[in-house]
């Protein structure tokens, strides 16, 4: 079987994203469009063949105080099924389990989210790659 | 006596969880640009100022900051390059920063609060005006500038 993704997530933080302008803080979270990136499952063996995908990240440069979450916005479209991931799941270093499901899944859509934005946060700009691993669970 | 002949049947054990697993990634990048906003509400404000010789306001106008940089100042200054009666302000009940007290404006920007790093703040402004008997009478208009810039 095969994973494909297509897309990538780039923001900006700026004065825009004061909660109040002037004398306020940051909002708190950004979050990317709800189709941001979009996943392909294919190359299985039939609508009856279990998969699983893990999602972990790999930080170049990335505060600690910032994290990175994910979630499934729709169950794209093919013969098979889809289940879980509808809730945001924060990213780590390690392979979590994002959503599973049986056959061939094209469209997925992911959207990202960001957390921990304050003041605290200096101008900089930070990167990391968020892997996925299509697992063949029979 | 013939040795047994022992066969070794090698069993295969196949796990039945992960078998194959194939991988995408993409990026995602972050970029904080500065921050440096202040702003004053309260709207304008008018002294007037009578057989005292002085006038103040302590009760209209307010000043509020966010920065996300470190060692920053709010400056003040005036747009008149004279003036004849002296106006002073400053910042009182300071929060994220530290007031330089009373300041006569002029149009030579001046320290109005020090010491802001990575945060919001805010502050009340106290303006004051003063005359004397030789000023006369008359109307002065100070468009005042706060600005947030690097200490």
């Amino acid at each position: 079987m095969d994973l494909h993704t297509s897309g990538t997530w780039a923001t900006t933080i700026n004065a825009t994203h004061l909660q109040a302008g002037a004398g306020s803080e940051l909002v708190s979270t950004d979050q990317s469009a709800t189709s941001q990136i979009v996943i392909e499952v294919s190359a299985t063996a039939g609508s009856s063949d279990s998969w699983r995908l893990d999602v972990r990240r790999a930080d170049s440069t990335w505060p600690s105080e910032i994290g990175l979450w994910v979630r499934r916005t729709g169950g794209g479209s093919g013969t098979g099924s889809i289940d879980g991931g509808l809730a945001w799941i924060e990213v780590g270093a390690t392979d979590i389990s994002f959503f599973s499901g049986e056959g061939d899944r094209d469209s997925i859509p992911v959207q990202l989210r960001i957390t921990g934005l304050s003041l605290g946060l200096s101008p900089d700009s930070f990167l990391s790659t968020v892997h996925y691993s299509l697992v063949d669970t029979l | 006596m013939r040795k047994p002949i022992v066969g070794i049947l090698a069993l295969a054990l196949f796990s039945t969880s992960a078998l194959a697993a194939d991988t995408a990634a993409h990026t995602v990048t972050v970029t904080v640009e500065a921050v440096n906003e202040v702003a004053i509400t309260g709207g304008n404000v008018s002294l007037n100022i009578g057989s005292s010789y002085s006038a103040a306001d302590a009760t209209t106008a307010d000043l509020t900051w966010s920065t996300n940089e470190s060692g920053r100042k709010i400056t003040v200054v005036s747009s008149l390059a004279a003036n004849i009666y002296p106006l002073s302000v400053s910042a009182t009940a300071v929060s994220g920063g530290t007031s330089a007290g009373t300041v006569e404006i002029s149009d030579t920007p001046q320290d109005l609060v020090t010491g802001i790093s990575l945060t919001d703040g805010n502050a009340d402004l106290s303006y004051s005006a003063t005359s004397t008997a030789a000023s006369g009478s008359g109307v002065e208009a100070h468009t005042v500038t706060y600005t947030i810039l690097a200490s």
